[in-house]
């Protein structure tokens, strides 16, 4: 009915593109429904999504779209209603709370909007917490947690806590944090937003070569043409719903066009 | 299919590495954590006291009302050698008597010993229905068996047409049972005249016996004084004494009859003694002492200012000390058992009383829901961290046991401390209230027992507390924990 009539969203030639490229992410028909007393909100319409292994994503939408929400379906944060999500083939809907908390441990990165660090422990311990959990013996741990927070450039502060730092140091530590356990996605929900943009520069950085040198998947929430520019593909999402991909190079137009002010 | 990722169980974390995270946990937020415990402290402390201080009540009072009665026994025990009882005093008797005292009873008035033990058992019957038909309030009393009164009661209800009507009017009274069954009472009734007659037989003979023994008593001592003779008996006189007490089967030791010998000096002493502090002599002079009158509480108060020896002519200054410290204990035991007045029902074998379990209850729920309250909020301030640690691998059963962990640590810190500092506030109030006397009669092994309960509640009181908020955070998605928040 209307979703049939719905037209496609791909800028590009979509079988071509993915000649080749191995699939992490498959979202199908996802949907997402909150009840909250008598008020229904419908926050994801069905999407469907295929993402690479080793891509960069930029997701976009307006606050309200519903991409937070589609973030946490891939992310396993939470269960969609309708529709279904594989990473790497694997049905989420079929994983039992030990096999997803496995998932979330060793295989997906999170860098949040907020950091969301534990504000009692230092850096370190904040750094080497999922390796805790992932069983990891403590020497081990904290000589990767140091190494982590030498790659992000935070190897001096490893004791300070959270309210101690920069929102730049904090948000570096959640990157420092998300990749504990070498994992092959990171997620990151507007980690630019609450910083300023030279900070987010730094961010985009450390990003940009995790995705180019490591080869980590990447998909990021942002309204940065700063980190726009180095993705491989853009999505756009709009009232639950996939509104347009597009592949970086073929934007970069649009983006001189209407970046030549946003750049000041 | 080569897939890259390969989904595994998540491991689980031994239960000392999930310590290992607690405790680093409460001490980094170590205030907050604190204010944690000094909620389960203060619901078991407040807990811990009022158990404990019923503990403190409990041997205080008993001991407290033994030692009145050790004070009393002399003069009781030679009230009953030498008096005639009434009937009441001779049914309290009855109903209070140990076998071996119904069995001396028995010897002493010539009546069976069976006969006697079923007086005995229908004279508490008696006791009971007699508190039934007190307890009544008016209205149901008049509609029940008029204005009669105690005994007249259960001769009016006898006729079979009256005993018809009397349950007639009992039956649409809900709200009133006779004690035991109606068959017994019944039977009670149709006793009541062969009791009666068996009773004032044994009133009879009781009042006999106990004229034979006055007469014989008469014939050692050579007067009817006969406290002035025991005050003053020798060691063979005492001894004579007791042979015949105990001829006429009266519980009469050498040893009481010693006691009774110096209580009775010492009473005797007291009196002289009051007699002449309030002789017109003795207040003269005590003004003239002085300088000013006092009433006898205050003179007693002064007994042993120096001055006050001078004016009390014809007692040794030992005396005066003797004297001053019998109205003191006194005067102690006076207070002590006010201290005990309304605080516990102090007859009956039950642990508590009824209004210490009001209390009790209602401290063990004020403990309750403080713990469940701290708990609760310790947990659901908490939510974005847990949602966070879902996110970076945490298990449902680690969020689970780390709150159980965590609860049962603070649990049991508050539980210690505040079982320690309940138990001294109750003994500073115990102190307080009856001084030293709390301590000589400690009920140790009530108090660990108490200490033991009031921990144990506080440590399985915050685990249960918190087992609902953590089961169900621990079993949220994590970004259904974060939208909570």
């Amino acid at each position: 009915m209307a979703e049939e009539e719905r037209k496609n969203p791909m800028d590009y030639d979509h079988e071509e593109y993915a000649k080749g490229q191995k699939i992490l992410v498959r979202a199908h028909n996802v949907e997402k429904t909150f009840v909250n007393g008598a008020s229904v909100t419908r926050a994801l319409k069905g999407i469907d999504l295929e993402i690479f292994r080793g891509e960069y994503i930029c997701v976009m939408g307006p606050s309200g779209s519903g991409k937070s929400t589609f973030f946490n379906m891939i992310g396993g944060l939470d269960s969609p209603t309708g529709g279904r999500v594989f990473i790497d083939e694997v049905d989420m809907a079929q994983l039992n709370a030990k096999e997803l908390a496995f998932l979330r441990c060793r295989k997906i990165g999170y860098v949040f909007q907020s950091y969301n660090l534990n504000s009692v422990m230092t850096a370190l311990d904040n750094v080497t917490l999922p390796m805790v959990f992932g069983g990891m013996h403590p020497d081990e741990a904290r000589r990767r947690g140091h190494e982590l927070l030498e790659k992000v450039g935070l190897g001096e502060r490893w004791d300070h806590k959270p309210k101690e730092m920069s929102g730049g140091q904090q948000q570096r530590v959640a990157i420092a944090r998300s990749l504990a356990n070498d994992p092959s996605l990171l997620l990151c929900d507007e980690p630019t937003a609450n910083l300023d943009f030279k900070t987010g520069k730094e961010i985009h950085r450390i990003l940009y070569e995790l995705n180019k040198d490591d080869g980590v998947t990447i998909i990021c929430a942002t309204h940065d043409w700063e980190m726009l520019s180095v993705s491989d593909r853009m999505i756009w999402i709009a009232d639950g719903q996939v509104d347009r991909v597009a592949r970086s190079k073929d934007v970069k137009i649009e983006k001189a066009s209407l970046g030549s002010d946003e750049e000041f | 299919m080569n897939s890259l990722i390969e989904v595994r169980d998540q491991i689980r974390l031994s239960l000392k590495e999930v310590v290992a995270i607690v405790v680093s946990g409460i001490q980094h937020r170590f205030l907050r954590s604190t204010l944690t415990m000094s909620v389960i402290l203060l619901a078991v402390a407040f807990f811990m006291s009022m158990l404990s201080e019923s503990v403190f009540i409990k041997s205080t009072g008993r001991a407290v009302q033994a030692e009145i009665l050790e004070r009393k026994a002399p003069t009781l025990m030679l009230r009953r050698m030498f008096s005639k009882p009434s009937t009441k005093i001779l049914r309290k008797h009855l109903v209070q008597a140990s076998e071996a005292e119904l069995a001396r009873m028995s010897v002493f008035t010539g009546t069976h010993l069976e006969d006697l033990q079923r007086l005995s058992q229908q004279c508490q019957r008696m006791d009971r229905y007699r508190s039934f038909f007190q307890k009544l309030d008016v209205g149901k009393r008049l509609a029940l068996i008029g204005k009669r009164k105690a005994d007249a009661i259960y001769i009016h209800l006898q006729p079979e047409k009256v005993w018809k009507e009397f349950l007639k009017a009992l039956d649409p009274m809900h709200s009133v049972k006779i004690p035991g069954k109606v068959e017994e009472f019944r039977g009670f009734l149709d006793r009541f005249d062969t009791f009666r007659k068996e009773f004032s037989a044994f009133h009879l003979a009781w009042n006999q016996s106990i004229e034979l023994f006055s007469l014989e008593a008469e014939k050692l001592m050579g007067t009817p004084q006969e406290e002035e003779w025991i005050r003053g008996a020798n060691e063979e006189q005492l001894k004579t004494f007791v042979s015949l007490a105990t001829r006429f089967h009266f519980d009469v030791e050498l040893k009481f009859a010693e006691k009774m010998k110096k209580s009775f000096r010492d009473e005797h002493l007291k009196k002289e003694m009051l007699k002449s502090l309030n002789s017109v002599e003795g207040r003269r002079m005590w003004a003239k002492a002085f300088r000013t009158k006092h009433d006898l509480d205050e003179k007693i108060e002064r007994l042993s200012d120096p001055r006050a020896t001078g004016v009390i002519k014809g007692f040794s200054s030992d005396e005066i000390v003797l004297v001053k410290g019998i109205f003191d204990y006194d005067k102690h035991l006076g207070k002590l058992s006010d201290a005990l007045v309304g605080k516990t029902e102090l007859e009956g074998d039950a642990l508590l009383s009824k209004r210490q379990i009001f209390l009790l209850t209602i401290s063990f729920l004020v403990c309750m829901v403080g713990i469940a309250n701290a708990m609760l909020m310790s947990i659901t301030e908490r939510f974005r961290e847990i949602a966070t640690m879902k996110c970076l691998g945490a298990t449902d059963g680690f969020i689970l046991t780390q709150f159980l962990v965590e609860a049962a640590i603070q649990g049991v810190v508050g539980g210690v401390v505040g079982m320690f500092i309940g138990l001294s506030l109750s003994i500073f109030k115990g102190w307080f209230l009856f001084g030293g006397f709390m301590f000589e009669n400690l009920d140790v092994g009530g108090l660990t027992m108490t200490g033991l309960i009031s921990m144990v509640s506080g440590i399985l009181l915050s685990m249960l507390a918190s087992l609902y908020p953590s089961w169900s955070a621990s079993r949220m998605a994590p970004m259904e924990a974060m939208r909570i928040e």
